[in-house]
């Protein structure tokens, strides 16, 4: 190793790397006056550089960009490819979280089947009528890791149902979850935001079915028919918190529009 | 190169444009390519570096943070990838495929392009240093990166960078000396 001092070789490297001030530059020329070995290891420095500045690039092997896109393209047609899916965003470690599911699912099975059987076997029990029995099915709750920032409700006669925005580290998530009779013609939904300050980056179709699904230019727009569910993952890219315009239409008029606000950066 | 740019083009990918990722390959694939090749001293694992890099972008990019500069986060994919490459491969790492290469009577990947000794010895020396410091003598050198870029591709702070450099210089200055080539 070298004996020059610490502080001189910071300095030295500083004007290596092209970083140095005036000032420093002016210290370093008044400490090499009287370092020999500094100047040396200047000059060696010096030297190395150079050397490297020398070296050519290598030239990549003809055809890597079009294999490089030909690979990009075929990743862009499989399903979730390029976009995100549904899933995705909200459960980023949606697989383990499958495993554990699937887990768990199979031990509640197992174990609704023993009690049936302990019950109807060990003990005297009567059959309950359907009338007598009341309940609700939910819908399942919020993932982990994912807030509700606005929830909406359309209740029109002809269209209604939930609209949330969700946000999650990954972006937002906008769950459709509506219903349309049908009676005055199919439902239309379109979104219209600043593709400067936002970016669609995934649809998924959780249930029922879209027509005519259009994206284009910061508008999307889509048919639906009966019971749907569906969910459109954006990313913010301005702090301030970019505004998505919803309008839905029955029948081609307009119905109810909402503005939400995909308020700060996940 | 045009941060801002890169940036737009990147949004525009999210949207769906895949002519602003190529164009993104076309910006950056030479480079990559040189970054992956100068830490593995492959020509073949250098494409599938490059390949991979860019695919991994792609499928990535909702992960990219629009406030760092997208070239950083795509070389620290490529070393990422590179390291990860030599670790799955547990190569000796000094000198011998290009021992193998020479042996076998065949051209190295620089003397494909211009026969210069002064080029394999360095190539020879980078594969003698640690992969920590082949690293950061690569993207300062051969990449023309500046402290804060490096921070955050090896994702350390500056002032490991700079002491990682300063270290890696002298260990390379005193290869070369050894080669002769100082």
């Amino acid at each position: 190793m070298t004996a020059v001092d610490p502080r001189t070789l910071d300095l030295i490297h500083a004007e290596i790397d092209g970083i140095i001030s005036e000032g420093e530059r002016s210290r370093l020329q008044d400490l090499l006056a009287g370092d020999a070995a500094a100047r040396e290891y200047l000059a060696r420095m010096i030297e190395l550089t150079e050397t490297l500045a020398g070296v050519k690039e290598v030239a990549p092997p003809d055809g890597l960009r079009r294999d490089i896109m030909s690979s990009v393209r075929a990743a862009r047609m499989q399903p979730g490819g390029g976009t995100r899916s549904w899933l995705q965003p909200l459960w980023p470690g949606r697989r383990a979280l499958l495993r554990y599911g699937y887990a768990f699912a199979a031990g509640l099975i197992l174990g609704l089947s023993g009690i049936h059987w302990y019950v109807t076997e060990t003990m005297d029990v009567r059959p309950v009528a359907s009338s007598e029995v009341a309940g609700t099915i939910t819908a399942p709750g919020i993932p982990s890791g994912s807030e509700v920032v606005q929830q909406s409700t359309l209740e029109m006669s002809d269209l209604g149902g939930t609209v949330i925005l969700l946000r999650s580290e990954s972006g937002f998530d906008l769950v459709f979850n509506l219903d349309a009779t049908g009676e005055k013609g199919p439902a239309r939904v379109a979104l219209a935001y600043n593709p400067l300050e936002a970016s669609f980056t995934g649809f998924d179709q959780v249930r029922g079915q879209v027509r005519d699904f259009q994206a284009a230019g910061g508008e999307l727009s889509w048919e639906m028919l009966g019971h749907h569910e569906t969910a459109i993952h954006f990313k913010a890219w301005e702090e301030a918190g970019p505004v998505i315009e919803l309008r839905f239409f029955v029948g081609g008029a307009p119905v109810q529009s909402l503005s939400l606000k995909l308020a700060g950066s996940p | 190169m045009d941060t801002a740019a890169d940036t737009e083009l990147a949004r525009a990918c999210l949207c769906g444009d895949v002519s602003a990722f190529e164009t993104l390959v076309q910006r950056y694939e030479r480079a990559v390519f040189n970054l992956a090749y100068r830490l593995l001293n492959d020509r073949e694992d250098a494409k599938d570096i490059t390949q991979t890099a860019f695919i991994k972008a792609y499928q990535g990019l909702e992960s990219f943070d629009p406030r760092l500069e997208f070239r950083s986060w795509l070389y620290r994919i490529a070393v990422n990838e590179s390291i990860n490459l030599r670790t799955r491969r547990r190569r000796m790492e000094p000198l011998a495929s290009i021992a193998a290469v020479h042996a076998a009577g065949g051209k190295s990947p620089e003397e494909d392009c211009v026969n210069n000794d002064l080029r394999r010895d360095i190539q020879e020396a980078l594969m003698e240093m640690k992969r920590d410091h082949r690293v950061v003598i690569v993207l300062r050198h051969f990449l023309g990166c500046s402290h804060q870029e490096m921070s955050q591709i090896i994702q350390k702070p500056v002032k490991t960078v700079k002491s990682r450099l300063f270290t890696a210089r002298q260990i390379l200055k005193d290869l070369l000396i050894q080669r002769g080539v100082m």
